[in-house]
């Protein structure tokens, strides 16, 4: 365990959290400014709790799009072994899990829209008591994790 | 074996008694809403429109289900079962005796008069829904269906008429332990919080003369009163929760015959279910606050597979148990499994963060208390005592033990769990750490396992850094290589 697992994901991935976040913060300032335009029309309400909204909405904004990607990006380590997956991810609190190929039930790759624009994929590892991810691989390098993953697993069923 | 049979017409009447029994919260509405729309006055002509409501749903119901049992037929052979059902979509289902998971036989008080019993057979893949059910058939039939569909290589010694020959380990609850499980089973909580609710209600109805009777035995104070009131219905719904915990799970019966388990339990209604060994994916020894003190504790399965709805059932392997047995009760029932006997404690650095977390969480509660000024509010701190204690209690249950494929996880909530583990059935491994674990050297530690209905998790907090190591080497088919 003193070695971490080799490899990195895809530096491209601030740049789509970035984007993620951005996105997800103008979706949610909807809300309080929503809130602002009516109290200013129709209800007489304090505009304060407004004003509240678009602040804690702007720092949210601000941690998720600009400081966690940062943070995750500098832990996530990941590494597929024969006989094991060997992932590390976190911000604060470290989590490093080990997943047995015996054990993998299926592996897929799934994306979004703002994924898509940076040509990036995430893998899903799911075994029959857990879910694990690793995100923000390059495309063509999830898909073809994907492959080596299944085979992988297809030649450990063999041996049990 | 190769005639199509029914089941035995007691199915039509429990299956219309069943579908009527639905119909009569609706209906029940109805009337009390009738009652009052014609006034008091009235009562017998609403009731009489009740009863000739149900009646005719009950003659619907008794004909609908006579059709439904007509043309509902079964036949079984070696290895296959096969159903045909649908009075007018025709339906035909066979099961294949590989397919087959469990065959379950339940008696209900009523069938048990006609010497009856339902059967279900579950198959792998799970669901919701067990894949065939049939409720009324003859016990001898049900358990010779049981018979033709267990894996006959399994060795099983064959059931017939309910009696088997006693092969493999049994383990029976005794009547003292029973009483000691259904009374420290802490049921009575539920129940107490229950009744007090409903006692609240009837409060006023109580004669005014049975209190002044009551306050002339003791002081008379209103505060005797509430003390001497919660007394009696703690009292009670103690005493009611046991004798229906000892009711259910009367003569409780594990069984080990092979690689399947076998439980027994009930005296109204009897249930019998089958666990194959290789379900059980963990085994949880649980020391109850309550069962501590006395030396015992209850064993709990995680099982994988089955269905669903069975499966606060299934879990419960052993009501109740002398922690002084436990080894042996593993040797004879589950030899794959082994008590371990040395366990790897914490480090004495993570007492302090046992006791910041209990501490820290017992004043999130208690400040903001003060804040409503409240008399006597002050009493709240009095809570960081047992919290204190609390937290030093789970740092001292708090432990790992790795013996060759097996591992073990001990911890406490309020409950202390042990849980073993085989190598093989733990599905994935984490280490996880915050930045103060990190300071001192300290990790957690937690083990996915396969559990009805998703999966569930173990945990042990704040273990040594070389301890967590030891542990992931341990999991890790690389660095075993």
């Amino acid at each position: 365990m003193e070695e971490l697992p080799r490899e990195r994901i895809d530096p491209r991935a601030v740049k789509a959290w970035f984007y993620n976040g951005l996105l997800w913060g103008l979706v949610l300032i909807l809300f309080p400014v929503v809130y602002l335009i009516l109290v200013d029309r129709a209800w007489d309400l304090p505009a304060f709790y407004g004003w509240l909204g678009v602040g804690i909405i702007s720092l949210y904004t601000l941690w998720e799009a600009v400081i966690v990607p940062r943070l995750k990006i500098r832990f996530w380590r990941y590494e597929i072994r024969e006989e094991e997956i060997d992932i590390q991810h976190g911000i604060f609190i470290i989590k490093r899990t080990l997943i047995p190929m015996i054990r993998v039930q299926h592996v897929d790759t799934e994306h979004g829209p703002v994924m898509r624009i940076f040509n990036l994929a995430t893998l899903r590892i799911s075994t029959a008591a857990s879910e694990h991810r690793i995100p923000a691989l390059s495309r063509e390098r999830a898909a073809e994790l994907r492959g080596e993953i299944s085979a992988l697993v297809r030649v450990s069923d063999e041996d049990v | 074996m190769s005639e199509q049979k029914r089941q035995h017409p007691f199915m039509i009447l429990l299956g219309a008694l069943n579908s009527v029994i639905y119909l009569l919260f609706p209906l029940g509405i109805l009337l009390v809403q009738n009652i009052f729309d014609n006034g008091l006055g009235d009562v017998a002509g609403s009731l009489i429109m009740f009863i000739a409501t149900i009646t005719a749903f009950l003659i619907f119901f008794l004909l609908f289900h006579t059709l439904k049992w007509a043309f509902y037929t079964y036949r079984y052979e070696e290895g296959y079962l096969h159903i045909k059902t649908g009075i007018i979509f025709k339906k035909e289902r066979s099961i294949k005796q590989e397919r087959v998971q469990t065959v379950n036989i339940r008696t209900g008080i009523l069938q048990r008069l006609l010497g009856l019993a339902s059967l279900k057979v579950e198959t792998a893949g799970g669901g919701t829904e067990s894949e065939l059910s049939l409720t009324a058939v003859k016990m001898e039939e049900a358990y010779r269906i049981k018979n033709s569909l267990e894996d006959p290589d399994s060795g099983l010694t064959p059931y017939y008429n309910g009696v088997r020959t006693e092969e493999g380990e049994v383990y029976r609850i005794s009547f003292l332990e029973l009483f000691l499980a259904g009374a420290t089973s802490g049921r009575f909580l539920v129940l107490f919080s229950l009744i007090a609710a409903a006692f609240s209600q009837l409060y006023p109805y109580v004669p005014e003369a049975f209190w002044e009777y009551l306050l002339e035995q003791v002081t008379s104070t209103a505060t005797a009163t509430v003390l001497l009131v919660t007394a009696f219905l703690l009292l009670l719904s103690w005493g009611v929760s046991t004798l229906a915990f000892m009711v259910q799970y009367a003569n409780f019966t594990l069984h080990r015959q092979q690689d399947q388990l076998q439980v027994s339990w009930g005296l109204i209604e009897q249930k019998q279910l089958t666990v194959s060994l290789h379900r059980l994916q963990a085994l949880s020894i649980q020391e109850g606050v309550l069962r501590q003190p006395l030396g015992r504790c209850a064993i709990i399965a995680e099982v994988a597979g089955g269905s669903s709805r069975d499966q606060d059932y299934i879990t419960l392997l052993f009501p109740l148990l002398s922690t002084g047995e436990l080894s042996k009760f593993l040797s004879r029932i589950l030899p794959e499994y082994r008590l371990p006997h040395t366990w790897k404690s914490l480090p004495v650095r993570s007492c302090r963060r046992y006791l910041f977390r209990a501490l820290a969480l017992t004043m999130l509660v208690v400040l903001p208390l003060q804040w409503f000024s409240l008399p006597y509010g002050w009493t709240a701190f009095l809570l960081l005592i047992p919290a204190f204690f609390l937290g030093l209690s789970r740092y001292h249950a708090a432990g790992t033990s790795i013996d060759d494929g097996q591992v073990s996880f001990s911890f406490r909530n309020f409950n202390r769990y042990r849980v073993i583990m085989l190598r093989n059935h733990v599905q994935a491994l984490q280490v996880s750490s915050n930045p103060f674990q990190r300071m001192r050297g300290l990790r957690s530690i937690r083990a996915f396992v396969l559990s009805l209905p998703a999966g569930k998790e173990f945990q042990v907090t704040d273990l040594d850094y070389q301890e967590a190591q030891r542990l992931w080497k341990w999991y890790s088919r690389y660095g075993n290589s």
